[in-house]
């Protein structure tokens, strides 16, 4: 490990100072503060005061420097849209303002060593990065890649280096997001993402009365003041949610599409909306209080010595997630191995091969495993999989959903291994299987084309998206034939694989001669049906109680709009667990839903009964009453759900609504503002404030409350360019409709659907 | 601790400001900005940009001091048969070839010394495309640009011009 000292081979200070008054700033004039301050100590305040000094002289002669030919196409005081970085002070900052890795290594060789592996130091090099961003600065320009680099590469926006012809040195483009980008930061914008935050001038001590002092610093000093370095370094933000807001989560505003805002992805949205932030009161379970760094960023014994360490232990800088794209290619085995551990933890997905239909018998045989059932030769078959998303706080796939790849792979099996039915297989040019049911999305453009490359900024709409949302199910049907002369069991398996990236763009990136790429399985469950009669079997460790099991059924049919399945199935959570008042409050909702709001009433009514301070079914609760016209209701019981939860968007939108129509106009006002804190991008808060101002008079903000709804609100001619998609894809239609059936068999041969789209029969026909 | 005068950086500071403003209106490079090669070079870079054929680009980055050359050059070109094309870039090697990881689809460095020239040579391609970085000194056992040296700047611009051909 390298000191700062060593590692920073720079100018002098005075040197540099010589530079600026000579007005002929080098680009790395950056390292000089860093230099400068490493050499001397800054115990007196007078010194601090010089290094302060010093270093705005410098960014401001590197600015200016930077200034004179950058491209200000979107503005002079907005230099890094189409994305949202920004820094304090004035002007850009000079990349040389950030110590080295190599600095911080000398204390934190965990950290280091974990960092060098890791997504977020790989940020911007990496070829499944730059292939996609490369097309968008050889089409568009450089300087829209802004938005993609202001997570990607901050250092490189910040430093005023993405613009034409642009002289800033880029050799840090190898460290990506360093430490001193994390830890520089001083506030993220808003929750609106997109590279939100804002940077401080990189500082790894403060002095006694809280300034930063810029640079490097000799190790001895930080060592006599720890408490400073800890108070430049690690501001309370690095710990919240809304930190990691500012990249995982994203927009196509305007300026980069030259269209409209278009949603690309909300983790953090997602981890909010899910139980694991404890601020949703609609979640169907509920769990500890985690965050994204409560996950991703776990404590585990240290191998190397690190100050940052507590009681042997130090929180993860690998931010292991589904990425085994970049660690394969790099040969970061530890990272892969670590990646790969997790995804197969089994605590995320469970997988439940839920029941059985026998063709022409619409009874459900279920839960497997816990009833009596027979199969004979010659039956038709249609396997009911439900994959839970059970403990992920966000969906899957959270992001860039139209090039990672989860789906689902399902075979049956005879004695002898032979497939029955296969979907979701590889093909052997590694290619998925194109009719499995995967957790991808079709992004389309205004051709009506395949949005490939990740060119997000020609995408006008998804022709499908299939995900599972954070604590959520989702069911998949497959059917299937037993032949007439079956030797032995039959085995059924369905399991959720992964692989970063799907083969299309992996070929894109590297041509079609690369190594094929990690596929790793997530979850599965296999089964075995013997022919004729089959007796109930053990649950296995990991399997769902059937209470659960039953629920998860039911949200995976009222995501389906199978409105009376999806009762029955609550309706068999409360036979099996009476006093769960979440069974009937989930009845209860399936029921509105399916406007019988008699009985949805008197559901809710049950689940209050049991827990009459249950914010769920309080909430549902009140929407009823806003159905029966009971205002009070409707309103308190509103108003105990924002105080059990003060950051519930649903809650604050619904006493908005609530208290607007009663003409409670200041009240309703300050909810939709309470909305628009929590999630700025709100079409409600947004649609629903900007008619509250203009009654208040309050015409310039009605008007940017207008613009935005405007700007963010779903295009209603988009969807013409889906269904034109579909027009050319239609073995791929059914993925757009909640109800599809996956099979083998020809159409004639399908079972078909209650409601929804015909069977896609035939389309695996192949197989 | 390396270090340089104040004297030696205000000289490099200012050429560099005056290349960079010449290598703009001169030449561009599709791969490597002229800030960029002259922090691998240590100095102000001059840049010259050719083009052999069509198919075929070349940027060659100097800097001069005190009688020695440094150069880093980027020879990008499409080839029909990339095995055949990489192995007629690998001749030059006057040492083994080692693999590289992560550089492009595949590269091999190597070293390429001549009485007047010692280089590192990163050979490599991103699908079709084949390209060559050397960085080089004139100065033999040069302490300003030791082996190591020359070989850690020829792989970190392999990197920069792989990633930009991606």
């Amino acid at each position: 490990v390298k000191t700062g000292r060593k590692g920073n081979p720079g100018c002098s200070f005075r040197a540099a100072l010589i530079c600026c008054v000579a007005g002929v700033v080098a680009v790395t004039a950056g390292p000089a503060v860093a230099q400068q301050a490493a050499t001397q100590p800054v115990d007196h305040a007078e010194q601090r005061q010089t290094v302060i000094a010093q270093e705005q002289s410098v960014r401001k002669a590197y600015s200016d420097n930077v200034s004179a030919t950058y491209n200000y196409r979107f503005g002079k005081d907005k230099p890094s849209l189409p994305g949202n970085a920004a820094a304090v002070g004035e002007g850009f900052l000079e990349p040389g303002a950030f110590p080295k890795a190599e600095y911080c290594a000398h204390c934190h060789q965990e950290a280091y060593s974990q960092w060098r592996q890791a997504l977020h130091s790989n940020a911007f090099r990496t070829p499944f990065y730059r292939t996609s961003v490369n097309i968008l600065i050889n089409t568009k320009g450089i300087e829209f890649a802004r938005h993609c680099d202001s997570c990607h590469n901050p250092v490189a926006v910040l430093g005023g280096g993405l613009t034409q012809d642009s002289q800033v040195d880029r050799s840090f483009d190898r460290d990506g997001l360093t430490c001193m980008t994390c830890h520089s930061i001083q506030a993220v914008q808003s929750t609106e993402g997109n590279g939100g935050i804002v940077m401080g001038v990189p500082a790894v001590m403060v002095d006694e009365q809280g300034n930063r002092i810029p640079g490097e610093v000799p190790y001895d000093e930080i060592m006599k003041h720890t408490d400073r370095h800890v108070a430049a370094v690690m501001r309370p933000l690095l710990h919240q949610p809304e930190f990691c807001a500012s990249c995982h989560k994203a927009n196509l505003p305007h300026e980069l599409n030259d269209y409209k805002f278009v949603r690309a992805f909300t983790t953090y949205d997602e981890w909010q909306n899910s139980k694991f932030s404890q601020r949703n009161p609609l979640t169907f379970y509920t769990a500890d209080f985690t965050t994204c760094q409560g996950c991703h960023m776990k404590r585990n014994p240290n191998a190397l010595p690190d100050y940052g360490a507590k009681n042997g232990t130090f929180a993860s800088h690998r931010w292991l997630a589904g990425n085994t794209a970049v660690p394969f290619y790099y040969g970061f085995d530890e990272q892969l191995q670590k990646t790969i551990d997790f995804l197969k933890s089994g605590n995320y997905l469970n997988v439940d091969i839920m029941g059985l239909k026998k063709k022409g018998d619409d009874r459900l045989i279920a839960p497997l495993g816990s009833v009596p059932f027979s199969v004979d030769p010659g039956e038709t078959l249609q396997a009911m999989v439900v994959i839970q998303n059970k403990n992920i706080g966000h969906s899957l796939i959270p992001e860039v959903r139209d090039l990672y790849e989860a789906w689902v792979e399902f075979s049956v099996q005879d004695a002898g291994g032979k497939y029955l039915y296969h979907s979701g297989f590889l093909e052997p040019d590694g290619s998925l299987d194109p009719v499995a049911h995967s957790f991808t999305n079709r992004p389309v453009n205004v051709d009506s084309g395949f949005v490939d490359n990740h060119k997000v900024w020609t995408i006008r709409t998804v022709a499908f998206d299939n995900t599972v949302q954070a604590g959520r199910s989702v069911l998949i049907r497959y059917e299937f034939h037993i032949p007439e002369d079956i030797q032995g069991p039959v085995t059924i398996t369905a399991r959720v694989n992964y692989r970063h990236l799907r083969q299309s763009y992996l070929n894109n990136v590297f041509g079609k001669d690369h190594p094929a790429y990690p596929v790793v399985e997530i979850a599965s469950r296999s089964r075995v049906l013997s022919m004729g009669r089959n007796l109930p079997t053990p649950a296995l460790p990991g399997d769902n109680a059937d209470w659960m099991r039953w629920n998860n059924l039911g949200i995976a049919l009222l995501d389906q709009f199978q409105y009376p399945e999806s009762v029955d199935a609550f309706s068999e959570v409360v036979r099996l667990r009476p006093d769960y008042a979440d069974g009937y409050t989930n009845i209860s909702l399936v029921e509105a839903e399916w406007e019988k709001f008699e009985s949805a009433q008197m559901n809710i009514d049950k689940a209050l009964a049991l827990n009459p301070h249950s914010a769920r079914a309080l909430y549902y609760s009140a929407l009823l009453a806003r159905r029966f016209t009971q205002p009070d209701k409707e309103i308190s019981q509103l108003e105990e759900v924002v105080r059990q939860y003060p950051q519930s968007r649903d809650a604050h939108r619904e006493l908005g609504i609530s208290y607007y129509q009663q003409h409670r106009y200041d009240d309703s006002m300050h909810e939709f503002e309470a909305l628009q804190k929590i999630d700025p991008d709100d079409l409600a808060a947004h649609y629903n404030l900007s008619i509250l101002y203009r009654r208040m008079g309050m015409k310039k903000q009605a008007a940017e409350q207008q613009a935005m709804f405007v700007d963010k609100k779903f295009d209603p001619g988009s969807p013409v360019y889906a269904l034109n998609w579909f027009r050319d894809h239609p073995d791929m239609s059914d993925e757009n409709i909640p109800w599809h059936l996956h099979t083998n068999l020809p159409q004639q041969q399908a079972a078909q659907p209650a409601l929804g789209s015909a069977p896609r029969a035939g389309a695996e026909g192949q197989y | 601790l390396i270090r340089r005068s104040a004297v030696h950086w205000l000289w490099i500071a200012a050429a560099g400001a005056t290349t960079a403003a010449s290598g703009h209106a001169q030449a561009h490079c599709p791969w490597l900005n002229v800030a960029t090669a002259s922090g691998m070079l240590n100095g102000p870079a001059i840049l010259d940009v050719q083009k052999p054929s069509p198919d075929e680009t070349v940027c060659a980055f100097r800097y001069t001091v005190q009688g020695t050359v440094y150069s880093l050059q980027i020879d990008v070109r499409l080839h029909q048969d990339i095995s055949r094309g990489l192995g007629s870039e690998s001749s030059v090697c006057t040492s083994p070839g080692a693999a590289l990881r992560a550089i492009g689809n595949e590269a091999n460095i190597c070293a390429e010394d001549s009485k007047s020239l010692h280089s590192d040579v990163v050979i490599g391609r991103v699908r079709d495309s084949i390209f060559r970085v050397s960085v080089s000194t004139s100065a033999r056992n040069d302490p300003a640009m030791p082996r190591d040296a020359l070989e850690q700047k020829a792989k970190d611009t392999a990197e920069q011009v792989a990633g930009a051909l991606f």
